[in-house]
């Protein structure tokens, strides 16, 4: 029986990779991917609670969860394509002309 | 049992008035071209969504359909903030969205209404699940809204920040809730609240984190970077709305979440909100002071407006009266700030094939030109800076800062005084170009738009009307507040 504690490490430790890389890296594809990571993390820790308390919120939390990650990429995605359109750049720093 | 049910659907009927009002409008976008007759049915939409918002009598909030949303004077009063900024959000842009190029006004029009429906679910939610998917669905149409000027770079890279920090802030957030659920077992609002007197370490990071969240989507300090870059990049129309109906939304779920949820805490928030408020306050005011461009100015401004409804926040108390100030505040500025924006909307649409619209120098000797506009932004610069003529602005400040002071916050008034004394520099400044600077050589034409137009003067007048009679307002907010 693994413990509860192991797997919320795991999705700690997760969170905390897709964080840093999320805050780390420029590109804006491996930033989305980040997200998604980040997003499974919770959907880990979702599952386990449920588990643990033995009711099913958190598992519906989790499937909810999913959906609104799908809608996230698809609309990042489309931001993206429309983003390298205008500025020929993936960079979420590229040449800038947000600065006023 | 289906009686009940047929009485709480009543009660969310607003919801589901956007709802198939959003599916109606973007059904009619493969009918019809003509972009006014969507805006129309836009307008009406939201127009009987505030007529039924208005209608519904006045009751302590109570949990409905099966423990997913609350019902009640709070919630209803709330989204009547949101609904009417976003009603005057469309017929502000009607004329731009009639005459600009690529035919996208259909989508434009939709993703309004959903996000007015997700922020509205965002409200009323009950519990974390509810709350994070009408959240989503609110964030979702505005990432959209932001990039919905295709051709225009700058829109396309709002679009894309606010999607990557906004999906951030949403994540830690949801990250907050896997915790507090972990923590009660459970998903709804009151039955962890319940709970939450034994402080786990879990529960308190999941609130932490919770907060943190929250902070980002409202732009306090210091999670407010995104503001002025968002505000900036976006159309103009999107970030009156983002300044306006959103920000209510976001307060009102703050309040919500620090009163209910986390009301037997109040000793841990209250000094972070004191030093979040009193951030937000200084900061914004200080940079606004170094902007060019208005919709920076009024990005940092919101920044700083944000800082004093924290105020209210603060002041939890039956004495204080705190929540009604916030609730008075967040409807004042929704109209002051969509008047700015509106005033901007339609001068930067004389100098829309130049690189910065919104600059400060157009407003160059607008009073000699265009006397009433000129006299429409003073009001509302005036508004913001809280002075006395426009009386809605100046009774809204009043209110908050009596709140504080009441429930013993005296150090936080001085910080906000003088954040005010540097907002009325700001704000002056704009009223001294339209005034006293020689007007630009090139000629400054600005359209004929009679629905722009009437937006302005509503604001203005409603400034003016609550100011002077505030508790026609008041007084509901007030009940709303106390049936939390």
């Amino acid at each position: 029986m693994v413990p509860l504690s192991a797997y919320l490490i795991l999705s700690a430790l997760m969170f905390v990779i897709g964080a840093v890389g999320f805050i780390f890296r420029r590109n804006t594809i491996v930033m989305l991917m980040c997200l998604e990571l980040m997003l499974n993390a919770v959907n880990i820790s979702f599952a386990a609670f449920s588990r643990f308390h033995g009711n099913i919120d958190g598992q519906v939390a989790a499937f909810f969860v999913i959906v609104a990650a799908a809608a996230e990429a698809a609309l990042g995605l489309a931001l993206i394509i429309s983003l390298y359109r205008a500025v020929k750049s993936l960079d979420s720093y590229g040449p800038d002309e947000l600065r006023p | 049992m289906f009686d009940q049910l047929a009485n709480e659907m009543f009660l969310v009927l607003p919801l589901l008035c956007l709802a198939v009002g959003a599916l109606v409008v973007m059904m009619l976008d493969v009918f019809s071209g003509s972009a006014t007759l969507k805006g129309v049915v836009t307008a009406v939409v939201l127009g009987a969504s505030i007529w039924m918002l208005c209608l519904v009598p006045s009751y302590p909030e109570k949990v409905i359909l099966g423990g997913l949303v609350f019902g009640g004077s709070y919630t209803y009063f709330t989204a009547l903030v949101l609904c009417l900024s976003a009603f005057l959000t469309v017929l502000l842009a009607l004329n731009k969205q009639k005459k600009e190029g690529p035919k996208r006004e259909g989508e434009y029009y939709t993703l309004l209404l959903m996000a007015v429906a997700g922020g509205y679910i965002f409200i009323s939610a009950a519990e974390l699940i509810t709350l994070f998917i009408g959240l989503e669905i609110l964030s979702l149409a505005l990432y959209a809204l932001c990039a919905s000027e295709l051709t225009n770079r700058s829109s396309v890279q709002a679009g894309v920040k606010y999607f990557m920090l906004g999906s951030f802030a949403s994540v830690i957030l949801l990250y907050g809730m896997a915790l507090l659920y972990g923590a009660s077992g459970s998903t709804e609002i009151i039955k962890i609240a319940d709970v939450a007197g034994n402080s786990s370490g879990i529960f308190l990071s999941g609130a932490a984190l919770l907060f943190c969240g929250m902070l980002f989507k409202i732009g306090l300090v210091p999670f407010h970077f995104w503001v002025p870059d968002v505000y900036h990049g976006a159309p103009t129309a999107v970030s009156a709305f983002m300044a306006s109906g959103v920000k209510a939304a976001a307060v009102a779920v703050m309040l919500r979440i620090l009163w209910v949820l986390f009301g037997s805490y109040a000793e841990l928030w209250m000094d972070l909100v004191w030093w979040v408020a009193a951030l937000s306050i200084l900061l914004g005011n200080f940079v606004a002071l170094s902007q060019r461009g208005l919709k920076s100015l009024l990005a940092y401004s919101s920044i700083a407006h944000a800082g004093y409804i924290a105020m209210g926040i603060l002041a939890r108390s039956e004495i204080g009266g705190g929540g009604e100030a916030a609730l008075y505040y967040l409807l004042i500025y929704s109209f002051m700030t969509l008047g700015a924006f509106g005033v901007v909307l339609v001068l930067s649409a004389a100098y829309a094939d130049k690189r910065t619209p919104d600059d400060i120098t157009r407003f160059n000797g607008l009073a000699t030109t265009h006397p009433w506009t000129a006299a429409l932004m003073t009001f509302f610069m005036l508004a913001l800076a809280g002075m006395p003529p426009a009386m809605g602005g100046f009774m809204a400040k009043f209110f908050v800062f009596t709140a504080a002071i009441k429930s013993g916050h005296v150090g936080i008034v001085l910080i906000a005084c003088l954040g005010a004394l540097v907002g009325a520099y700001y704000y002056l400044r704009v009223v001294v170009a339209m005034y006293f600077a020689p007007s630009a050589k090139e000629p400054r034409r600005l359209e004929r738009d009679p629905s722009a137009y009437a937006v302005l003067a509503l604001c203005a007048a409603a400034i003016l009307v609550l100011g002077v009679f505030p508790q026609v307002v008041y007084v509901r907010a007030a009940l709303a507040v106390s049936g939390m």
